[in-house]
């Protein structure tokens, strides 16, 4: 009988927790069918009448087309960069960790995950470096963002390869490139899909870099057009809720789907280290 | 579910060639589409969200000019909180839009824009003996002009609902006192006497910016003995008195419960509501309330600001312009389109076109002031504010107001607030070299 | 096998380059802008030594106030958030919670959202009057509970780390849920054999093999709580007043006001701070895991 409460009170907290949680989400989703005045205290009431042209509105002014298309390339380019440069440079670090060198390498790119960026001297050497404003530019910056964690994540993983499998394919006859892609790279497709998803996330949540490093409205991700419905004298608060719930929502499917991917790869970082 | 992360994996994985080969096609694309060539002009225009009217007339206006013309107006819209700062840094790389509009009003111009580094020069543009001398002065450097705007002149008054005021047998205030005692009977039958909005870091500045002219009439020439580090802002006391004043308001609870978490926009709701008596706007604020609560006609009233007993009417004649870049590649077309905007026919379409402001600055253009603000406003001297006439003021990171807000919460005594005003005036003249700070 | 041949060098070069180029090298050059007078007004720089920092630790008690809210958020978000992240992956890997996966999904999901999402939220839902929170509270017949909490000197602070541990707790979680995994059942099952109870087990099986998980949950925690800006910027950007500005939110003021150096210079003092905590973090845990 006490197994029983305590199972049954510990199923309750679960749940209260597992409510916090959800509720800003249920909020944000609420306010985005209420009109502009309903919408302004973000209640938890049911809106009286369901405004779904809310929706068409914010995909019109907020131009979502565009940005749908600008922070999905941004996303995957980027992310599809850093899986190239982060995979092979964590293999040989991890292969060759004895040497001092390579253990100061991978020191110095995982410092990063403790280094603040320096927005303005950032922004002179990507002037000088011609790559400011440019898509170029930022899929280079939004790589070099998430390296150090992925260098670092993608690392721990490596030690769980073993080392029999490298030397099995050289007496084979492979070369180093051979190795990496026909023997290695197969099996890192959990790191890999859990580095795809938490770059990809995070670049599609950005906005910070967005703001100062591009110009042009043609290049304008998802996430700043939240900003064209509330300023300093107009808020249109269910707006900017359907703005969020449209923007929000292809991470959110992408995560549910794939969540298992995520945590097994920050695990597999966190617990061999 | 989780098949498609593998099954995608794979087959990218198999055919890796094909997928370098299409991931460079799509690369490609996407360079491609951004050099593609366009045989007309497009202007890029760089604002803030609150810098475009909200009726859209500006866009319409743009629309009309790609029509004639065939040139597109690209505007490109930064939140407000960091359009001044984003200018600033895309001016520093070289990076800035054709045209930018800026928020500048009197003596922020260089500091927002420098307009002789940035800028082209307007001089000999046909509409320039047109503009309105004071904004022709704030938009020019050295005599020169560099900027052009629309609005006409901005001031701020206390709203009041006059069915609450009649209830208590009230009238609007004409001094302090007064205003503090109408505060005390609203506060003491539980309506909130006024609606202030400290979380949005601008608006709560404005009372003590606003009653300038309280200040120039304790100190003659106040303006222009602050510019040359002569006197302090700790010399002039009704500065202090006044500071002293909105902490009084604040601790006695004559700005509501939640006045330090309001948004400014929700004053609408509040006075039409009843909750709240009286509100701190700006001119055309009536307007905009009647537009969501028609059922509100008749029901406004105003009355200038009573700090420290003001009876002046503080105005901003400028509070943004907009310039054209000196490295475009288009400067006449820029320069075109301005020659378009200031055509009588497009000044009036613009006044006509947005219900929030009551003039242009444009003398030419007759204002559609209603004939009771008109003849309330007859009856003040005006006098520039503070931050349109004083150098150092009005930052836009609000640090003398977040000391303000500290004031009211009882962080600051008032004394120590204008010291720290005074030093952040101090600060900002020793790192802007200004030759009456460093000598 | 020559190691150099299968595992070449060249492999790191890219990573290298990318690091260098777009994190170190402005890293360098913000440090040595910290040393001069740099800012907005003027294109030359002069060289002023030392002159900014010393601002910085003698500068009465603005900046000192500004280090002291920042070590005060990081070291509360971190705990709470190891705190609680630990007790829900205790919770939501024992046998006799439904739905587990489910939970586990929820609870990482305030990461998919954006920052300034969850600031526009939260800065809605903690309105004293209209918000849903003291709503809540109100209905429960809790109003005395009820407070300005973005607003007021005295809840500002904790309501900032209240949302920052909403968000990420989920996170910590999630990496201690990996770790309780990989401990062998072995252990609970002779344990229990003995007799021992369920604190006894927490205290002397579960955190004792968890230390690996926890020294990258505590680097992370402390990491971001120390470049914190993002959060505190949206939800109440310092205030009220200055009572929640952190070093970053000064150096952000900093640029805005046109003081690049000396927004340089608190960007270096952060930079050297961060990465000397983790790395005597590192070190700190990994002596106590030898002494396992």
């Amino acid at each position: 009988m006490k197994r029983r409460i305590q199972t049954i009170l510990q199923n309750l907290i679960a749940w209260i927790f597992s409510a916090i949680i959800v509720i800003p989400i249920i909020i944000i989703a609420l306010n985005s069918f209420k009109n502009v005045k309903e919408s302004n205290s973000m209640s938890f009431h049911l809106p009286s009448i369901w405004e779904f042209t809310n929706y068409l509105e914010v995909i019109k002014r907020g131009n979502l087309l565009v940005g749908f298309r600008n922070s999905f390339s941004y996303a995957l380019l980027s992310t599809l960069l850093l899986l190239v440069v982060t995979l092979p440079c964590a293999f040989v670090l991890q292969r060759r960790g004895a040497k001092r060198l390579y253990r100061i390498l991978y020191y110095v790119l995982i410092i990063g995950i403790a280094l603040p960026l320096n927005n303005i001297a950032l922004m002179k050497v990507m002037v000088g470096l011609h790559l400011m404003n440019t898509r170029v530019g930022i899929y280079l910056l939004y790589a070099a963002i998430g390296l150090p964690l992925s260098v670092f994540i993608a690392h721990g993983f490596m030690s769980g390869i073993p080392r029999e499998l490298d030397e099995a394919a050289v007496i084979d006859g492979c070369s180093a490139g051979n190795l990496f892609l026909k023997v290695i790279l197969p099996l890192l497709k959990p790191v890999a899909s859990t580095l795809f998803i938490l770059n990809f996330l995070n670049t599609w949540n950005d906005f910070t870099m967005a703001i100062y490093f591009l110009n042009g409205s043609d290049k304008m991700p998802v996430t700043l057009s939240v900003y064209n419905f509330f300023g300093q004298f107009q808020k249109s608060w269910n707006l900017v809720c359907a703005d969020i719930m449209l923007t929000a929502l292809p991470v959110l499917i992408v995560y549910l789907f794939a969540q298992k991917y995520i945590i097994q790869g920050l695990t597999s970082g966190a617990v061999k280290g | 579910m989780n098949c498609h992360i593998f099954c995608t994996w794979e087959v990218l994985m198999k055919f890796r060639k094909y997928t370098s080969v299409l991931l460079s096609l799509l690369f490609a694309a996407g360079m491609a589409q951004t050099a593609l060539a366009d045989d007309s002009v497009t202007l890029t225009l760089g604002c803030s969200q609150s810098q475009l009217p909200s009726s859209g007339i500006f866009e319409q206006l743009c629309e009309e000019y790609e029509e004639q013309t065939g040139i597109h107006i690209d505007i490109q819209v930064t939140p407000d909180d960091q359009w001044t700062d984003v200018l600033r840094t895309k001016l520093s790389v070289g990076e800035a839009p054709d045209i930018m509009w800026a928020d500048v009003d009197g003596l922020s111009i260089v500091d927002r824009i420098n307009p002789v580094e940035n800028c082209v020069s307007l001089a000999d543009a046909e509409w320039v003996d047109r503009l309105e001398e004071s904004v022709r002065n704030d938009l020019s450097v050295d005599g020169t002009i560099y900027g052009i705007s629309f609005k006409g002149p901005k001031f701020w008054l206390y709203y009041y609902n006059k069915d609450i005021f009649a209830q208590y047998n009230l009238t609007p205030p004409t001094n302090y006192e007064e205003f503090r005692a109408i505060c005390q009977t609203l506060y003491d039958n539980d309506i909130t006497p006024i609606y202030e909005a400290v979380q949005e870091g601008w608006h709560h500045g404005l009372m003590w910016y606003e009653v300038a002219g309280v200040y120039q009439k304790e100190v003659p020439d106040l303006y222009e003995k602050l510019n040359t580090n002569q006197i302090k802002v700790t010399d002039v006391k009704s500065m202090l008195t006044v500071l002293e004043q909105m902490q009084d308001f604040a601790q006695s609870g004559f700005y509501g419960p939640d006045y330090m978490s309001n948004s400014i926009t929700n004053d609408f709701g509040a006075m039409a509501d009843g909750s709240v008596a009286m509100t701190f706007e700006s001119n055309g604020w009536e307007q905009q309330l009647l537009d969501s609560y028609p059922e509100m006609d008749g029901k406004i009233g105003y009355f200038i600001l009573p700090w420290g007993d003001n009876d002046t009417l503080g105005i901003t004649p400028t509070q943004n312009g907009l310039f054209i870049n000196k490295n475009s590649d288009h400067i006449d077309e820029a320069k075109a389109f301005f020659d378009y905007l200031a055509s009588p026919e497009k000044l009036q379409e613009y006044l006509d076109g947005e219900t929030s402001i009551y003039s242009v600055c444009w003398p030419e253009i007759d204002s559609k002031y209603p004939e009771a603000l008109k003849e309330y406003m007859n009856q003040f001297d005006t006098s520039v504010v503070l931050q349109s006439g004083v150098k150092f003021v009005g930052g836009q990171c609000f640090e003398i107001e977040k000391l303000m807000a500290s004031m009211f919460l009882d962080q600051l005594t008032p004394e120590e607030c204008l010291q720290q005003i005074a030093d952040i005036m101090d600060e900002q003249g020793e790192l802007q070299q200004d030759p009456y700070w460093v000598g | 096998m020559k190691r150099s041949k299968i595992y070449p060098g060249y492999f790191i070069l890219p990573a290298l380059l990318l690091i260098a180029l777009l994190y170190l090298l402005p890293a360098l050059l913000g440090t040595a802008y910290s040393f001069t007078d740099w800012n907005r007004y003027s294109n030359e720089l002069h060289f002023v030594g030392w002159k900014n920092y010393i601002k910085v630790f003698s500068g009465g008690e603005k900046y000192i106030g500004y280090i002291k809210n920042t070590v005060f958020f990081t070291v509360l978000s971190a705990v709470l958030k190891l705190g609680l992240g630990l007790a829900l992956a205790i919770l939501f890997t024992s046998s006799r919670i439904r739905l587990c996966n489910l939970h586990r999904t929820i609870a990482f999901a305030p990461q998919v959202f954006s920052v300034l999402i969850i600031g526009i939220t939260f800065k809605a839902m903690l309105h004293p009057s209209t918000g849903f929170i003291n709503a809540l509270l109100r209905s429960c017949g809790l109003s005395f509970l009820a407070h300005d909490w973005l607003g007021s000197i005295d809840t500002a602070f904790g309501s900032i780390i209240a949302v920052d541990v909403w968000r990420g707790a989920g996170y910590a979680m999630v990496i201690f849920i990996a770790g309780i995994q990989n401990i062998p059942l072995i252990y609970y099952e002779s344990a229990s054999i003995d007799g021992a109870g369920f604190w006894a087990k927490l205290l002397h099986i579960t955190i004792p093999s968890l230390i690996p998980t926890l020294t990258v949950n505590l680097v992370l925690s402390i990491t971001y709580g120390l470049r914190v800006f993002d959060i505190v910027y949206v939800l109440t950007n310092g205030g009220p007043g200055n009572a929640t500005d952190v070093i970053n939110t000064a150096t952000f003021m900093n640029f805005s006001k046109g003081n690049y150096a000396m927004g340089t210079t608190l960007s270096s003092i952060l930079a050297c701070a961060t990465v000397i905590i983790a790395l005597f973090i590192v070190r700190f845990m990994g002596k106590k895991e030898d002494n396992q």
